[in-house]
Parts: structure tokens; C-alpha cells; sequence
């Protein structure tokens, strides 16, 4: 059921209205019975990949609980050896915890690189003369596996640290973990922010409803008005860059940039549009990336959830783990104070954004798409004093625009390299592109933009697209509450703002029998 | 307090560790800066920050990484 479909509308539609008409204290079983359908209408088999997870990690969760509880009870006894008693139980809790985010993450693993895998390894049989053939698994990748896998993983180690309480009901844990909206886009939201909203109902609310639909209307505009008919162009660029010139693969690379940020932050506004009907505000994911200074700064504007979960969970732990620490006093003393200093931050760095890389997908572009990223990140950090340096001998003030634009212009021209990797199929593919792009960078022929599919009237849409985006974009950056200030017009304004988007979407979407849906660039991974 | 006060304004010159009470909430302090700063504080003050130990309260300003250290260091 895709969420630009009318069925999914219709979906929506029923589900409010039951949810609405149900009793505040059992609507979390009108959201239940919604997200159960919703998985079931996708596959029956991946429901049952589902159910799979959430009982493993219902049950561990329980355990570790449990585990909490009888800390706690035998730190209560009197003469009781406190150091011991918490050593011991930590230890239990993370023999449970690592085992079930084994189980969780090999079953990620399974699904999603397994055969990739394979793959990779009949070619490294290849190329040692081995003639080594695998049999694929015929698997169906689990609709939202990552998303689930790693929100309950979150739900987990928050219990391990003791800084949530488990679940009990299995129904509730079911819905936190199957919450359909998020199953498609994420965002991976957190246990502690998301579940209270998910169970305590929601009396009907006029503004909920309102800007549900606005958020669902955005969303949808941005996917099927700049990133689709982007799709098109994007793929010839990468499928047949040496047709052109070398400016001609950089601007696919660039509009790539652009076709994604809409494809994923416009399926992330339907659904948050969508959970908010319900009333449940999800975490936001977006925050205008390409206005960022740094690298640093936009990995902080972009899937930030995703973000915010690799900091929590696995560079704060890395980073602050013994052997990282061992290693960064013995570095101290043999390279010096800033060596030792920036060692720790600088692997976990690393560290975090192969793992970023990887859960894009399995190939090496995206190992390469991490290193690109990580390495970048760390080499800022260990320029961080020269380049102040530079900047102080220049007399560059922070505020000053032209400085602020060469920032946000040199961050754009990183992000854009390194989706060379994170698009091309192979990482030979992304290297011989970005070889192409260096050695024959030629001139931007204006003929080669009808080599893409798309007619002038398409481009000029795209254009009024973008300029609408840019100006939404520009107003938020600088402080104006876009929906607060459309909320304060006259109701005909408002009504117009709301008719004209429907309209759109009904005339090019619709009615158009030339329409062609496109996927979500990060449906189903 | 005032080496303290070093030590943070060595990791990040920028920051205004003096006046700022929402390092975190602001953002002023990123994930990088923490770990830089854990460090330096773990190895000057002998003391061991814990994941547990990184939430905002901890490091929205200089009094609370003051405190923290003060909490540590006593046991």
C-alpha cells in the first residue's frame, strides 16, 4: 500500500474515524488493529517476521526488568555487598542484552545483505579462479526491518541502562514496536517519547486533524513534484555518465542530493502528517540539511533520528568504552596531549558512520559512502586549530554572510561528492564517475537537459517546485512559523493554501493516466 | 572551577562557558565536543564519565560538569 496511493487515503481516513469513535482507553487498540492490518495488506509472511521480533524483544525486555528488580531487592538486604551485587548484575543484564541484539541484528543482517553476500563472494571465487556458486535465499525483505529493528533495540538498551521501564502488556509493546506510520519511512523514534502518546489516547482535536493533512499535503507535493520527476534524470546520469561531460555527472550527483531530501523527508512528513491525525507528534527527521555550515551540522539536520540513536547508543558507548579510553591515554603519552585528545572522538567517528553507511545497504560504495563521511568528520577535527587560525589572520567573522554562504556552499560540494557513492551500484561504478567528473569536466551543454526525459514544461514545474521549497526552506531558517503564520490569515487564504495542493495532486497525480508512482528511495530498507 | 574553566574553553574557544546554561539544549556542545571533553576530564581529575553520566543536565553549563566532576571525584 503505498503512502501516496488513494488506498492508503482511504486508509487513513477509516482508521481516524474508528479511532476517534473508540473509548479514550482502549483507542491504542484501534492504532493496533490499524498497524496490524497495515502489515498484513504488505505480506503475511513478513507479519509473522514481525511478530518474531517483537516477542524476542518483548520477553528480553521483561528479563531485563526482571533483573533491575532483583538488584534492587537484594541491594535492600541488610549487610548486603553493594559493588558485588551490581557487578553481578550488570553482568546478567549484559549477557541478555547482547544476546538479543545479536539475534536482533543478525536477523537484519539475514534479510538484508545475506544474499549480497553471496553475491560478493562467487566473484571472490571468480577472481581467484574458484568457481564457488551459492544458491540465493528467497527471502522477502520484512516491510520497515531497519526502523523496527532499531527502535526496539533503543527500547532495550534503555532498559538495560534502567532508564525506561518494560513494557508489560505485549499488546502495547506490539503497538510501539508495529506503529505502522513509522513502518515506512521511520523516523525511529524513541521508547520513552513515543509509547506514553501511542497509549493514552487522544480526545478529537480540529488542529490535530489540521495539520496532519497539511503535513501529508507537504510531504506529498515535495515526492511528486520535485522528487520523482527527478528520479528519471538522476538515473540516466549514473546509469550513463560517460555519455556526457564531467559537469553533467557532477549536476547528477546534485540533483540526486535534491531527489532524495525530498523523496525521504517528503514520505517522512506523510507520515508524521499521518501520526498526527492520531495525535501523536513522531520525532522530526529534517531540519533544511543544505543550509548546513559543516558536515558535522548537517549530519544533525538530516535523518536525524538516525542520528540521534548512533549517538546515544553507539558512539557515546564506543566512545567512552575502556579499550577506546586505554588507547587514547596511551596515545597521550606517546604522540602527545592533542593526539590522545582527538584519537577517541576521531575512531568513534569513523566507527559510527561505517555503520551508516552499512545499513544504507551492503555493497562497498556504501563502506565508502561511511569512510568518505567519518574520515571527513575526523580530518575537521584535527584541522579544527589551524583553520581557526587561517580564519582569524582573515578576519572572517562567523556572521558574515559571505563567509556563512562559502560554508554552506563547501558543505553542499562534500554531501554531493559523497553521493557519487551512496547512488552508484558498484563502488568501481562511483570511482569511475568521479574520475570522469575530474578528468573531462567540459561545459554544461543547456541541449543535455532534454536528454533527460523531461520537456521544458517538466523543468519549469521543477523550477516553481524548488523556488517554493526554497522559499518555505529560507523563511523557517530564519524563524517564521510557516503554519503559525497560515493559521493567522483570513479561513478563504487558508482554504485556498489547502484546495490548491489537493488540486495539484488530484490533476498531475490522480487523473493523470501518465502518472507512474515511484518508490521511495528508502521503502523497504 | 577556573581550571575547570580552562580545560573547557581549551576543547571549545568559541563557546562562552561563563554565561551559557543550554550548551546541550542549544546545541553550542556537539557529540564530538562531549567525548573531546570526557576525555581531557577523565585524564586531568582521574576520574571515569559513564554513558550514564551524559545527559543535558550534566553538561548545559560549567556548574554542572563542575558538579559532576565534584560528584565523581567524591566517590
Amino acid at each position: 500500500m503505498s503512502i501516496n496511493g488513494i488506498p492508503f487515503l482511504l486508509f487513513l481516513a477509516a482508521w481516524t474515524a474508528v479511532y476517534y469513535l473508540t473509548p479514550r482507553r482502549f483507542q491504542y487498540l484501534a492504532l493496533l488493529g490499524a498497524s496490524v492490518c497495515f502489515y498484513l495488506a504488505y505480506s503475511v509472511r513478513a507479519a509473522f517476521y514481525l511478530l518474531f521480533t517483537v516477542a524476542a524483544t518483548y520477553c528480553a525486555g521483561l528479563v531485563l526488568g526482571r533483573l533491575h528488580q532483583w538488584e534492587r531487592t537484594r541491594l535492600a538486604q541488610a549487610g548486603a555487598d553493594r559493588p558485588a551485587i551490581k557487578r553481578q548484575g550488570k553482568r546478567r543484564r549484559r549477557l541478555v542484552l547482547a544476546a538479543i541484539l545479536l539475534l536482533n541484528f543478525a536477523t537484519l543482517a539475514l534479510f538484508k545483505y545475506w544474499n549480497a553476500w553471496l553475491g560478493s563472494l562467487s566473484r571472490l571465487g571468480q577472481l581467484l579462479g574458484l568457481s564457488l556458486q551459492f544458491r540465493p535465499l528467497e527471502l522477502l525483505l520484512p516491510l520497515g526491518i531497519s526502523f523496527y529493528t532499531f527502535q526496539t533495540a533503543g527500547y532495550l538498551i534503555d532498559v538495560y541502562r534502567g532508564k525506561a521501564e518494560p513494557e508489560r502488556s505485549f499488546l502495547k509493546y506490539t503497538l510501539f514496536a508495529a506503529w505502522f506510520p513509522q513502518m515506512i519511512q521511520g523516523p525511529i523514534n524513541r521508547y520513552a517519547e513515543l509509547q506514553p502518546q501511542l497509549i493514552r489516547g487522544s480526545a478529537f482535536s480540529a488542529d490535530s486533524l489540521k495539520y496532519g493533512i497539511q503535513l501529508i499535503l507537504w510531504g506529498m507535493l515535495k515526492k511528486v513534484f520535485i522528487a520523482d520527476p527527478l528520479a528519471g534524470a538522476v538515473a540516466e546520469v549514473y546509469g550513463n555518465f560517460g555519455q556526457y561531460s564531467g559537469a553533467v555527472s557532477f549536476l547528477g550527483a546534485a540533483l540526486y542530493c535534491l531527489q532524495l531530501y525530498c523523496d525521504f523527508s517528503g514520505g517522512v512528513d506523510v507520515v508524521r502528517g499521518a501520526a498526527r491525525l492520531f495525535g501523536v507528534e513522531m520525532a522530526e527527521n529534517f531540519r533544511r540539511p543544505y543550509f548546513a555550515r559543516s558536515l558535522d551540522e548537517f549530519w544533525r539536520r538530516w535523518h536525524i533520528s538516525l542520528g540521534e540513536w548512533m549517538k546515544d547508543y553507539l558512539f557515546y558507548p564506543l566512545a567512552l568504552s575502556a579499550p577506546l579510553n586505554r588507547l587514547g591515554r596511551r596515545l597521550r603519552k606517546r604522540l602527545g596531549a592533542r593526539a590522545g585528545k582527538l584519537a577517541v572522538p576521531c575512531i568513534s567517528t569513523v566507527a559510527v558512520f561505517l555503520a551508516v553507511g552499512v545499513w544504507q545497504g551492503p555493497g562497498l560504495s556504501n563502506v565508502a559512502y561511511g569512510l568518505w563521511n567519518g574520515g571527513l568528520m575526523s580530518l575537521s577535527m584535527i584541522c579544527a586549530p589551524w583553520c581557526l587560525k587561517i580564519r582569524n589572520r582573515l578576519g572572517l567573522q562567523e556572521e558574515n554572510v559571505w563567509f556563512r554562504a562559502f560554508q554552506i556552499l563547501r558543505t553542499c560540494l562534500l554531501v554531493v561528492i559523497g553521493r557519487y557513492f551512496s547512488r552508484a551500484g558498484s563502488l568501481m561504478q562511483a570511482l569511475r564517475m568521479l574520475k570522469h567528473t575530474l578528468l573531462h569536466f567540459g561545459p554544461l551543454n543547456p541541449g543535455v537537459f532534454t536528454c533527460f526525459g523531461l520537456s521544458g514544461a517538466d523543468w519549469l514545474g521543477l523550477g516553481l517546485a524548488c523556488g517554493v521549497l526554497l522559499a518555505v526552506s529560507l523563511f523557517q531558517e530564519w524563524g517564521v512559523p510557516i503554519r503559525k503564520t497560515l493559521e493567522k490569515q483570513h479561513w478563504l487564504v487558508q482554504f485556498g493554501a489547502a484546495f490548491g495542493a489537493v488540486l495539484l495532486l488530484v490533476v498531475f497525480v490522480y487523473l493523470n493516466s501518465d502518472y507512474v508512482a515511484i518508490e521511495y528511495v528508502y521503502e523497504n530498507v | 572551577m577556573e581550571q575547570l574553566l580552562s580545560i573547557l574553553t581549551e576543547c571549545c574557544p568559541d563557546i562562552d562557558f561563563e554565561h551559557e546554561t543550554a550548551l546541550v539544549d542549544d546545541e553550542l556542545l556537539a557529540s564530538l565536543d562531549i567525548v573531546m571533553l570526557v576525555g581531557e576530564l577523565n585524564e586531568t581529575y582521574g576520574i571515569s564519565i559513564t554513558v550514564d553520566d551524559l545527559v543535558p543536565e550534566n553538561f548545559n553549563s560549567a556548574q554542572g560538569i563542575y558538579a559532576l566532576v565534584q560528584r565523581l571525584r567524591n566517590g
